[in-house]
């Protein structure tokens, strides 16, 4: 088994599975704060995190891993410690998708709300797959590209007819206050970069990768910003009450009445994607962590801590989800730029002066 | 030591594996995690609002799914149950039945009259917030109590629900005989810039024939919580159900009633009627017309002074005379231009009235506020109390025979 | 190494002692020139009246000298093995070959002449096909091999023989095409064989076992056919065979999960014929897995993946069954497998009143009496019949199927997604003999996928599946 993840499983990462985390909460939220002017804030995100994706996978020319970069750069001791500071960011950023993933199979998955044990099994697989190594997950994006292919298709076939995108104007309405807040507090959800930051080195790289990874990316932010406007366009002034849009978008389609809910079977695809996705942080944290402490446990343990300490979080925060929501992505916002565009741009450094460190 | 520790590591895998499907095993045959299925619910089918002195009423057409022997009717069970909010109601019913009363399947709200007297979103609130209820659910509001509609036995069908449904089918709209909405565009026009929006209004007309046939069941209203059905042959009152009216609403207020005519015209400005029929008398003689076409707009010109430019545009078809026709006109089916004027004169006569009664209830039916908040939020602010008054209409009516 | 002596009665009585069984006989004579011949044979598995025609008769007037070269002049036996070593012998005896022994030999003789018991080359039951060729392999490694030689008479057929079980002494025959298998799956196989220390080896799926790089997985790991086309097939795309003496199951590795979804008539028939009845596989599968998991699911978790009409009919049809719908469909489910394996199992003339009873007895009478509903039949009866679409995967499916109830009955939809995404992440990451399982779709190969789930021309499929990294590439030659 190849242990670096090819061109065509990244692009396919970033064009097929990153843009579902983002159809649950996000669009609700960017309402929230824009209202109409959804899209704007979105795909300002959508561009800066494009131009980090595109620096970050330059970065992986050198073929060293971060974790190489940064031994290099600060000597064992500095990168172990700067690696356990991914991990508590990367187990910070997965505590939201989890949380998102928790209230989705609450509403989506079940007819009246059930009991916390249903979402338990999650940790399971989620500490089977945080035991993997990384470079494992390519295989998986290729076999989800084609399920959240079709479910996203599927979806959006089912409910486009019914969107007024009139609804979407007048563009600018709520004022570049509120587009501003609503960039800067949905910064959770933009944290692919950080992610990629890790599979450094992991990357086969090959020319132009760079290049075919921003354009996979971008075609993710569009299929999504054509979601966002889809979304819009079905609840318009009442979009701001409709969470896991994904899941709603497609029930006004008329075959559905008849039929009875065939959108379920896309829904549930989507399901199964965004249950990969909400455990790539998950995995990003078990990994920092183990090469911070090197080969001294096995990985199993690592990813039991990891996940432990979010079944943690979410039964802590089971009744206190807006409370949650309020200090991850308004209070504790800034930390999210932090590690997705800083640190990227810091590591960038890293690896010039490396080559003149070489050059020299 | 070591190797014992060695081995155990070794073994956990599948010790691990086990001890899930050990779980999953206890979970499976326990089978209770707080779940409601089939045989403990009520699949609400259609819901009844009141409001009452205390608060509201909720009465509610379930399922009532025969055993497999039996023959398949859905007739049947009707709960009731009573509260300060809508939510009452339901946790009324629950405690008193024992049945978890479901709101996925139900796809007809209808609030009683009294309900429309302050803002319908008093009680619409509970629908709108339900994450396990569909807001593509039909909207009506009726003549009297909802209890009573509900309660009252159709004269066409199983129950009044499943009778008030059909009329309200996608063939029923097309003809542009009535107007109906659903629980997310009345959220959507009470929630947006328009704050408008309308109901199709339900009158419970008693039937000529009143012999109910023996099988179906009958129910009759009682107090609150209570659960009743009954079946039998006993000599009832049956009804039809007519909605070609149409409740108009600002900020959930009923402001507003729409004649049939008004309402089809309404039907025909927003260009949905495909098979409306249209009567016109000419020359003493009364003749029915079928629309093949229509082309029906109302928008809003902000150029110079407000105006609102409303134009239907039919193609239609001579269906019907009251007198014998020579089978030349039988075969042809032309309309006349006399009959052409005729049916011009008459819409363009709806068309002002409708205007009028938009004029007067305020109520945005066709959410030109919107369409000036979506064009120009400025133009919008300063016109946002004063628009509907300012307008001036500008009607535009043309009839054609396919030729 | 004990060898042969020359001395007649040494010789004699030290194979004897290797081989004390009673069913080892000894015929001796002396020939006209007076030379003793001493032959040893083992009764049932050789072929006297061979013996007698072509090593007794001709030596009965010799009377040259005692070299083995000389002695096997005379025989006319066309498979001739001079051999030293006594343990070598007794395993040739035990083989059914009878080995001759002579006074002042310089070593035995060894004549093939193995009496082969062997049915008759008949189509496998497990892989009926309406067009295509209809033999099927035996249970003799040798019929096997001719069957594999017949159709691929190429000098590029490699047989290489290892001789696994410390007592069966089974003959298993590694076949791959040189040039086109990677060689260093064929050494892999060959080492991974010849490391069993079994000692007895019944039949194929013995090898399997070892063969798995995961033996506890779940998924199986090495592919299995009963046909000599498809067996010759998956040589001719890069893969090593694996005949095994005594069974009629040939295995071949690398495995692909998608192999179990094609069948040999899928290359008799026109390509969209091929196509749809592949995806038709694929939609029985997942409909006989998914199914029963999703009917309980509904009902117990999400009501509404039923239209309301249906829903109201179901709620009518289990409104006075006792047990819970998960337990009902479970048990349901038990009785599927129960009947299923006795009906396997049973004679024919039973088994058609064992089909009486599961029908009517079981379903009718069981309905009627309001144990059981009759959607929990119809969807057990419609996944039972889907299972069925891919019997080469039987074995896991009917598993999967069961832990799918289980999830969905205690978890529900979400259980079935979890589920899901746990077997899919397992498929993407189990490979054997360094090929992904799941491949050409998990690692992505475009060009295979031509003959994977869907099936394209045979002009299209010029080169052999990118997946298994044959060298050579090219199977067809474009015309010009």
């Amino acid at each position: 088994m190849s242990n670096k993840i090819s061109v065509r499983q990244l692009c396919f990462f970033l064009a097929f599975v990153a843009p579902v985390g983002k159809i649950v909460l996000l669009p609700s939220r960017l309402v929230h704060f824009a209202k109409n002017d959804l899209l704007l804030p979105a795909a300002l995100q959508f561009a800066l995190q494009a131009g980090i994706v595109f620096l970050v996978v330059l970065l992986s020319r050198k073929g060293e891993t971060l974790y190489e970069l940064l031994r290099n750069a600060f000597g064992k001791v500095v990168a172990s410690i700067l690696f356990v500071l991914f991990a508590c960011f990367f187990l910070f950023a997965a505590l939201y998708p989890v949380q998102e993933q928790k209230l989705l199979v609450q509403s989506v998955f079940y007819d009246t709300l059930p009991s916390l044990f249903v979402f338990a099994p999650f940790f399971v697989l989620s500490a089977y797959l945080c035991a993997k190594p990384l470079f494992v997950c390519g295989r998986t994006w290729d076999a989800l590209a084609p399920l959240s292919t079709v479910a996203f298709a599927g979806l959006m076939i089912l409910s486009a007819g019914e969107a007024d995108f009139g609804a979407l104007q007048p563009a600018g309405a709520s004022g570049f206050p509120a587009i501003l807040k609503a960039f800067a507090y949905t910064s959770n959800w933009f944290c692919d970069s950080a992610f990629l930051l890790l599979l450094t080195g992991r990357l086969e790289y090959r020319k132009g990768m760079a290049w075919k990874a921003l354009l996979s990316y971008l075609a993710g932010a569009l299929a999504v910003l054509f979601f966002l406007a889809v979304y819009y366009g079905i609840f318009s002034d009442i979009a701001v009450r409709q969470s896991f849009a994904f899941a709603k978008i497609s029930k006004y389609f008329s075959a559905v009445s008849v039929l009875g809910r065939v959108d379920y079977l896309f829904i549930y695809l989507l399901g199964l994607v965004m249950t990969f996705y909400c455990v790539v942080p998950l995995q990003a944290s078990a990994t920092c962590l183990r090469e911070a402490f090197g080969e001294r446990g096995k990985p199993a343990l690592y990813s039991v801590a990891v996940n432990a300490a979010v079944l943690l979080v979410v039964i802590f925060t089971d009744l206190r989800f807006l409370s949650f929501q309020e200090t991850v992505t308004v209070k504790l916002f800034w930390i999210f730029p932090l590690f997705t565009v800083l640190v990227p741009l810091l590591c960038l450094f890293l690896g010039r002066s490396r080559r003149e460190k070489i050059l020299r | 030591m070591k190797k014992f520790y060695a081995d155990a590591i070794r073994r956990l895998p599948i010790r691990l594996y086990l001890l899930v499907a050990a779980v999953v095993c206890f979970a499976f045959f326990s089978n209770d995690f707080g779940l409601v299925d089939i045989q403990k619910t009520a699949l609400i089918l259609a819901a009844g609002v009141d409001r009452t002195q205390s608060g509201f009423t909720l009465t509610a057409q379930i399922a009532n799914p025969k055993g497999s022997g039996a023959q398949q009717d859905n007739s049947g069970l009707i709960l009731k149950g009573s509260g300060k909010t809508v939510s009452d109601c339901v946790a009324q019913i629950y405690a008193e039945t024992g049945w978890v009363p479901k709101l996925i399947y139900c796809d007809l709200v209808v609030l009683g009259r009294e309900t429309a007297q302050t803002d319908v979103f008093d009680c619409l609130d509970f629908f709108l917030r339900n994450e396990y209820m569909s807001d593509s659910c039909l909207l009506a509001l009726c003549e009297g109590s909802a209890e009573e509609l509900i309660l009252s036995s159709s004269a066409a069908d199983d129950t009044s629900a499943d009778a008030v449904s059909k009329i309200f089918s996608e063939a029923a709209e097309k003809s542009g005989k009535l107007s109906k909405t659903t629980l997310k565009e009345f959220s959507i026009g009470y929630y947006g810039a328009s704050q408008s929006g309308f109901m199709p209004f339900l009158r419970a007309v008693p039937a000529e024939e009143t012999q109910n046939s023996g099988g179906s069941s009958e129910s009759a209203g009682g107090s609150g919580g209570s659960s009743e059905s009954a079946g039998g042959a006993s000599r009832k009152e049956t009804f039809v159900y007519l909605a070609q009216e149409t409740a108009l609403f600002l900020r959930g207020v009923m402001v507003g009633l729409l004649s049939p005519e008004e309402t089809f015209a309404y039907r025909l400005l927003s260009g949905d009627v495909y098979s409306g029929m249209l009567s016109v008398a000419v020359d003493g003689e009364d003749l029915s017309l079928t629309v093949l076409k229509n082309d029906g707009d109302a928008s809003l010109d902000m150029k110079a002074a407000p105006k609102a430019k409303l134009s239907v545009q039919l193609t239609v078809r001579l269906y019907d005379r009251d007198k014998a026709s020579p089978i030349e006109d039988v075969a042809l089916s032309e309309t006349t231009d006399k009959a052409q004027k005729a049916a011009e004169e008459l819409l363009s006569s709806y068309v002002g009235s409708l205007w009028e009664k938009i004029r007067q209830s305020q109520c945005d039916l066709f959410l030109f506020r919107r369409s000036l908040y979506r064009s120009s939020p400025k133009k919008f602010r300063e016109w946002d109390s004063t628009l509907l008054n300012a307008l001036r209409p500008e009607t535009q009516i043309s009839v054609r025979g396919v030729e | 190494m004990i060898t042969v002596t020359g001395h007649l009665k040494t010789d004699c009585s030290a194979l004897k002692k290797l081989l004390p069984a009673e069913d080892i006989l000894t015929f001796s004579f002396r020939a006209d020139g007076g030379g003793e011949f001493t032959v040893l044979f083992a009764d049932a598995v050789t072929d006297k009246e061979l013996l007698g025609e072509q090593v007794v008769r001709p030596l009965l007037r010799y009377d040259g000298a005692p070299a083995a070269s000389e002695v096997g002049a005379r025989l006319t036996s066309p498979e001739l093995k001079r051999e030293t070593d006594l343990n070598r012998l007794a395993e040739e005896v035990l083989n059914g070959n009878p080995v001759l022994l002579w006074e002042g030999a310089d070593g035995a003789l060894v004549t093939g002449l193995k009496k082969v018991y062997a049915r008759a080359v008949s189509e496998p039951p497990t892989d009926v096909a309406v067009k295509g060729p209809r033999e099927g392999f035996v249970e003799d490694v040798k019929i096997n091999a001719s069957l594999v030689r017949r159709r691929l008479k190429s000098p590029d057929l490699r047989l290489e023989t290892v001789v696994i079980g410390r007592r069966s002494r089974t003959t298993v025959q590694i076949c791959y095409l040189d040039g086109i298998a990677v060689r260093s799956v064929a050494e892999e196989v060959k080492k991974r064989l010849e490391n069993i220390d079994l000692d007895v080896v019944p039949d194929s799926s013995y090898l399997s076992h070892f063969l798995a790089a995961k033996p506890r997985s779940l998924l199986k790991q090495v592919g299995t056919t009963e046909k000599p086309d498809i067996f010759c097939a998956k040589l001719a795309e890069g893969r090593v065979g694996i005949l095994a003496d005594g069974s009629p199951i040939a295995l071949t590795v690398p495995y692909l999960l998608v192999e179990d979804f094609q069948s040999s008539e899928d290359y008799f028939v026109p390509t969209y014929r091929a196509t749809f009845t592949r995806l038709l596989r694929v939609f029985a599968l997942l409909v006989a897995v998914y199914l029963p998991a999703f009917y309980i699911a509904a009902q117990l978790f999400k009501l509404q993946l039923f239209p309301v009409k249906l829903l109201l009919t179901i709620a009518g049809s289990i409104r006075n069954i006792p047990l819970s719908p998960s337990l009902e469909m479970l048990l349901v489910l038990l009785v599927l497998e129960v009947l299923n394996e006795a009906s396997i199992r049973m004679p024919k003339y039973v088994g058609m009143a064992l089909s009486v009873v599961g029908a009517l007895v079981l379903g009718e009478t069981a309905v009627s009496a309001g144990f059981v509903s009759t959607p929990a039949i119809i969807i057990i009866a419609f996944s039972g019949i889907g299972l069925y679409a891919v019997p080469n995967l039987i074995e896991v499916t009917s598993v999967v199927r069961l832990a799918m109830l289980l999830v969905a009955g205690s978890v529900g939809t979400y259980g079935i997604v979890l589920l899901t995404a746990f077997l899919l992440f397992y498929l993407c990451v189990t490979e054997n003999f360094g090929t992904p399982v799941l491949a050409p779709f998990s690692p992505l190969v475009g060009r295979d996928l031509r003959d994977s789930l869907v099936k394209y021309n045979l002009s299209a499929l010029c080169l052999r599946p990118e997946t298994l990294k044959s060298k050579n590439k090219r199977r067809l030659r474009r015309v010009k």
